[in-house]
């Protein structure tokens, strides 16, 4: 009987499911156009305060709108701003405010403000909640309130008391009644006894050290620092000369103790005894309880016992250190300061020491929420007070303000409690479910099944739907997310026609790649491969070469050797055999920057940005060499000409064997390069080392030299290149788009220590560009570190100081275009060095399906393909299934 | 015997507390980094975040804040909040909110495995050694030689990529909502229960293979033999009785994982059950999460422990707990 149990449990567990896998499929849906995609990890929450991953930020990019927007400009070639939420652009008021206001948000009533530190806000008076509920004034200013409460301490609340968006006394409402670490030179006076002046400074009596941490103190040392690169680390390994043997032990041992103490639960301890190793900001982040502090209180066993090298390696100072403690440390960091790193009021004094410290400040001024500069001029217009030297253009204010903050107030603090056992508020708006959320863009949150499924739909509440000014956009009418943190499954979802659009990762390519729907998403980006120039390095490495890979290393240092091999690259077969949708390119910056965002124009679009290629390569068009007069190389070549690089292969060995130089090249020799990487059993990295051994094999074969090219792992190579221990690496640079000019800091700021072409450093001060930089018909010479200082120094003219538009314009262009042909020049002179070869312009790849069309089949910088905003759909959800059910649409189709 | 049970109920209680303590403080030294650069606004706001969660205290002052906590708490937060996986969402609901496809698929997986597993166990011990035993145990060992995830992406790729197989957890869920027993819901189940089943079906059937084959050779067999029992009489009432003495425990075991998720399972077939929130509780230092998480788990297999052993007691008297030597 119990048997017979068993068997009609089980035969109706099977029949369930049998007979459940025959139902119908059949179900009417509301919606005619839906796009179906998936994330790989679920949002934690989506409230507008308090997201921190792209993953958490999903959901409101559908949902919310920014005061502006980017869209298409009108022939879709770039971007314009569209007014959203805002109903008009910002006006700058700076010069209106009223001496009480001056006083409410300044202290003082007869401050003279420059233009751009407070502007008005026109907003849209159609906006409303998805319930219907009007968006005004009020519900802005509310809604900061509540981002800079400093009982609730959002993870976004630094958006609008730090950056281009400072609010004035933001900062001070944030963190009233909060302790904080602060810089100490921000507090300690310049007399006798350098005593802090603010008695809530060190209010736990403690000294705190943070090599990475911003402080004032490096902007005293060094000028034209960043906030990034203004910290002790700066102060402490960015010096360009040795100041005496006493600074550089004192360097040595804070780096080593600091390094040490931080991360001594991680590293081998035998790695501890390298102290060079140890001195990464990057490793010293990893401290166990993430505040990337040291507290004082060295343990009294913590002592060392190693030797420590002068900095520069040129004597072994056999110093022993024992029982290394905070009296210790104190007199080496006086020694730094005195030594290197003080301006001179501070020097002599013996408190010195305390200038690159950090404590703990309590801040208990109260700061009244009236005095932040954020208020409300009438029910649909908003005043926006920035701090005093914050000013900023109404351009990139509007960059600013794509992102947005308001919350449904009410709802936010009907959810809104302590938290027991804490000291802290938090909120649960926008998370868990789309009960705790409001939205009030073109679409709304109408599912958000936790881990599983997110459904959005159309919001009939969204004013874009009357106003005439969205026509022919946001055709989707839902869009549903499915939560695969697997990317086969995903995949297989993506070739079943259930998801819209997939991420390709280096594998699929092998498969998709060639597909019509693939689309490139390009980074900033640029993968090169970058040379050890250093003769002394090179020649040590070739003398301590491992007995299986013996060969030459000093032909590195030969400019026609390097050229050799970036000739040799085929840039664009490499990004099609080795990557994920990376592109072939020679220049430094590719074509996403931006040099003038206010009329969107593209560094590569420019007159100075085309003249970079043929620039570099004007004579290596042809088979033999000749640098006056050669054919230019086509820019389809992309820096491709295996002839010539044979030609300038033999030209290096000739002249490297006819040096008299220690350790030159010898007739015979193999060339050894060793290529570090991070990861030898990487897809994509086992492919491009192929891909360059097959290259400089060919070229070797056909000059007659052998090239020893091998690979090896490790882990730490960026830093062992900065330290001169490799032949070449892949490196890889880039950074903010709108911000070229910063960008060449890395190649030509001798004190920047990125920089991966090892004895580059020392030539950047010494290499000199000759043009003419004004177009006055004179020729200026400056060394590639002067000229990127002037770039750094030169402002680009102030609307405010012109009287017409017609003078600003004549006056801005003329500067403009002075700093695009130094912006030019530099890229040509540094690559022309051919110590830096660029390969790659880094890319991501994904595939879309055949129901969807974006609005551009171009990428354009800032809005990509177009987005949401500009899909279109060929399929609608029921012909959709129909073509997946007949077998229209299928895997394959994917493969064309 | 019921001494015996006290005892193993306090050491399982001091055993918990043990894990418990030994889990809080490694978890807690696990280094933690902002998202925001070093010395930047975004970490200090972070700084300033933990720091109001006390988590900047030294660990053995959170030890002692846990338990204030459990105790004291009036917001329902008694096991503390996910900070990082879904924001101020307690444990248990995280957890219980996961819990049904794990243990539905789990469910599934015994109802259909166990009785193949012991059948076909059966079937092999009676023709031991013929051709059908043979191929079977070689099977067998095969299948218990391969990881289960192994056959989830077999199963994975005949099923959905050549055959298009219409359903997935994920989209079942979303679309039945709380309706676990939605006929299209179960269809979902299908394919993990099958890539599940391999394994315990081919352990049944070798364990129970093993039992019935020694029990089938047993003096007591030839005896209920020659008392004129046939084959099939003796086999069901004599060996397959005995043969159960060391499987049962084993169902038992089974029923205990159902709890238990499998990580790469749920990931494959998209049923985002509680397998991959220990993993995710682990990786985004998610503290109360993985604590409650893991001491759940830790309690179901202590208990899980201390019913087996006795269900031997209970499965043949013969066995007793807890006795002394007597004189």
């Amino acid at each position: 009987m119990k048997k017979n149990k068993l068997l009609v449990l089980s035969t109706l567990a099977l029949g369930t499911m049998v007979m459940a896998g025959c139902q119908n499929q059949g179900e009417t849906s509301p919606y005619k156009y839906t796009y179906n995609t998936y994330l790989a990890s679920n949002p934690k929450t989506w409230n507008v305060h308090n997201w921190e991953t792209s993953d958490d930020s999903y959901v409101i990019g559908f949902t919310e709108m920014g005061l502006y927007d980017l869209g298409f400009n009108a022939s879709k070639t770039g971007f314009a701003f569209i007014n959203e939420m805002a109903s008009g652009e910002p006006i700058d008021v700076s010069q209106e405010l009223t001496p009480e206001e001056k006083e409410l948000y300044y202290n003082r009533a007869t401050v003279n403000l420059p233009n751009g530190v407070a502007y008005d806000i026109p907003l849209n008076p159609d906006a409303k909640w998805e319930d219907g509920t009007p968006i005004n004034a009020d519900t802005y200013v509310e809604s900061m309130k509540r981002l800079l409460d400093p009982k609730l301490i959002n993870h976004r609340a630094d958006s609008f008391y730090k950056g281009s968006v400072s609010l004035a006394n933001a900062e001070g409402y944030f963190k009233q009644g909060n302790d904080s670490i602060e810089p100490a030179y921000s507090f300690v006076t310049k007399n006798a006894d350098m005593i802090p002046e603010d008695e809530n400074f060190q209010s736990d009596g403690r000294w705190y050290i943070n090599l990475g941490g911003y402080t004032p103190y490096a902007e005293a040392v060094f000028t034209g620092l960043d906030a990034s690169s203004a910290n002790f680390y700066t102060v402490l390994n960015r010096r360009s000369r040795r100041i005496s043997d006493d600074v550089e032990n004192a360097v040595a041992r804070i780096n080593d103790a600091v390094g040490k103490t931080l991360i001594r639960i991680q590293r081998d301890e035998n790695k501890n005894s390298d102290w060079a190793d140890v001195e990464k900001v990057d490793d010293i982040k990893e401290d166990k309880d993430g505040t990337n502090m040291w507290d004082y209180a060295i343990p009294d066993d913590e002592f060392y016992d190693h030797p420590l090298t002068v900095v520069g390696g040129e004597k072994a100072d056999m110093e022993e250190i024992e029982d290394y403690d905070w009296d210790d440390l104190q007199e080496d960091i006086l020694t730094v300061v005195q030594g290197i790193g003080s301006p001179s009021s501070f020097a002599r004094k013996a408190e010195a020491w305390k200038l690159p410290l950090f404590g703990k400040y309590y801040n208990d001024t109260v700061v009244d929420w009236e005095k932040v500069g954020i208020k409300k001029v009438d029910d649909y217009k908003i005043r926006l007070i920035l701090k005093q030297t914050n000013r900023v253009s109404t351009t990139d204010l509007k960059f600013s303000l794509t992102g947005n903050w308001i919350v449904k107030t009410d709802l936010y603090d009907k959810l809104r409690g302590k938290v027991s056992g804490s000291d802290l508020e938090a909120t649960k708006y926008g998370t868990g479910g789309a009960e705790n959320y409001m939205s009030y863009g073109p679409y709304k949150l109408s599912v958000f099944q936790s881990n599983k499924y997110i459904e959005i739909v159309k919001n009939e509440n969204w004013y874009g739907w009357t106003d005439g000014k969205h026509e022919g956009q946001f055709q989707t009418e839902r869009l549903v997310t499915w939560i695969y943190d697997n990317h086969k499954t995903a995949m297989l979802q993506f070739e079943n026609g259930k998801i819209d659009d997939i991420e390709l990762d280096a594998d699929d390519m092998k498969k998709y790649g060639n597909s019509s729907r693939v689309q490139h998403t390009p980074t900033s980006y640029t993968q090169k491969l970058s040379f050890n120039v250093s003769w002394d390095a090179l020649k040590q490495r070739q003398e301590q070469a491992p007995a299986d890979h013996q060969g030459n290393k000093t032909i590195f240092t030969n400019k026609n050797f390097r050229k050799a091999i970036s000739l040799s690259i085929d840039r664009k077969n490499f990004a099609s055999q080795c990557t994920a949708g990376s592109s072939g390119f020679t220049g430094l910056l590719n074509d996403l920057y931006i040099t003038d965002v206010e009329s969107g124009e593209y560094y590569r679009n420019t007159p100075q940005g085309n003249s970079v290629y043929p620039s570099v390569y004007a004579h290596l068009g042809g088979e033999t060499i000749d640098e006056e007069n050669g054919a230019a190389l086509p820019e389809s070549a992309i820096g491709y000409n295996q002839a010539l690089a044979v030609e300038y292969l033999k030209k290096a060995l000739q002249e490297e064997k006819a040096s008299e130089k220690a350790g030159h090249y010898e007739e015979g020799q193999k060339i050894a390069i060793n290529l570090k990487v991070y990861n030898m059993e990487s897809t994509t990295t086992i492919a491009s080392y192929n891909f360059l051994k097959s290259a400089f094999d060919t070229i070797g074969a056909k000059a007659g030299v052998e090239f020893d090219f091998w690979m090896e792992q490790d882990e730490d190579y960026y830093n062992n290149a900065k330290k001169g221990a490799y032949d070449t690496i892949f490196s890889t640079w880039g950074g903010a788009q709108m911000n070229p000019w910063g960008l060449m800091e890395v190649y030509c700021d001798s004190e920047f220590d990125s920089n991966c072409e090892y004895g580059m450093t020392e030539q950047v001060k010494t290499l000199t560009v000759t043009f003419d930089s004004d177009g006055d018909g004179n020729e200026e010479t400056k060394t590639i570190s002067g000229w990127y200082s002037w770039l750094n120094e030169s402002v680009e003219e102030d609307r405010a100081n012109f009287d017409s538009d017609e003078e600003y314009q004549e006056a801005y262009t003329k500067m403009h275009n002075q700093r695009l042909n130094v912006l030019s020049n530099l890229e040509i002179a540094y690559l022309n060095t051919f110590s830096t070869l660029p390969v790659i312009s880094r890319a991501s790849s994904s595939i879309t399906s055949y129901k969807v069309e974006f609005g551009s089949e171009k990428y354009i910088p800032l809005i990509g393909y177009g987005g949401v905003r500009y899909m279109t759909y060929e399929y609608t959800d029921s012909e959709w299934q129909a073509a997946i059910d007949s077998g229209e649409i299928n895997a394959d189709l994917y493969r064309q | 015997m019921f001494k015996y049970i006290l005892k193993r109920i306090g050491l399982m209680i001091m055993t918990f507390f043990i894990i418990f303590t030994i889990c809080f403080f490694l978890v807690r030294a696990l280094p933690v980094s902002s998202i925001g650069a070093p010395g930047s606004d975004a970490e200090e706001i972070f700084r300033r975040y933990r720091e109001a969660l006390g988590y900047n205290e030294p660990l053995i002052v959170q030890y002692g804040n846990f338990f204030v906590r459990l105790f004291t708490a009036t917001d329902g937060g008694n096991f503390g909040y996910s900070w990082n996986i879904e924001l101020l969402t307690t444990p248990w609901d995280l957890m219980s909110s996961r819990f049904p496809p794990t243990v539905l698929i789990n469910i599934y997986t015994m109802i259909f495995s166990v009785p193949i597993g012991i059948g076909l166990g059966i079937f092999m011990a009676l023709r031991k050694n013929h051709v059908e035993d043979q191929v079977l145990s070689v099977l067998v060992m095969l299948v218990i030689s391969v990881p289960s995830f192994v056959y989830a992406f077999l199963i994975q790729y005949l099923f959905c990529s050549v055959g298009n197989f219409p359903y997935s957890t994920v989209e079942a869920v979303a679309k039945y909502g709380g309706n676990w027993f939605a006929p299209e819901m179960t269809a979902s189940f299908f394919l993990p229960v099958l890539a599940m089943s391999f394994g315990t079906i081919a352990g049944f059937s070798r364990y129970t293979r093993a039992e019935l084959t020694e029990v089938l050779t047993s003096d007591f067999m030839l005896l209920a033999r020659t008392k004129g029992l046939t084959r099939t009489q003796a086999t069901i009432r004599h060996a397959f009785r005995n043969s159960l003495v060391p499987i049962f425990p084993m169902i038992l075991g089974e029923f205990i994982s159902i709890l238990s998720g499998s990580i790469i399972i749920e990931s494959v077939f998209a049923a985002n059950g509680v397998g991959g929130l220990f993993l995710e509780s682990i990786n985004k230092r998610d503290y109360d999460v993985f604590l409650f998480v893991g001491m759940f788990y830790v309690l179901i297999g202590l208990v899980g422990g201390l019913i087996v052993d006795l269900s031997y007691g209970v499965v043949d008297p013969r066995i007793r707990m807890g006795g002394k030597k007597n004189g």
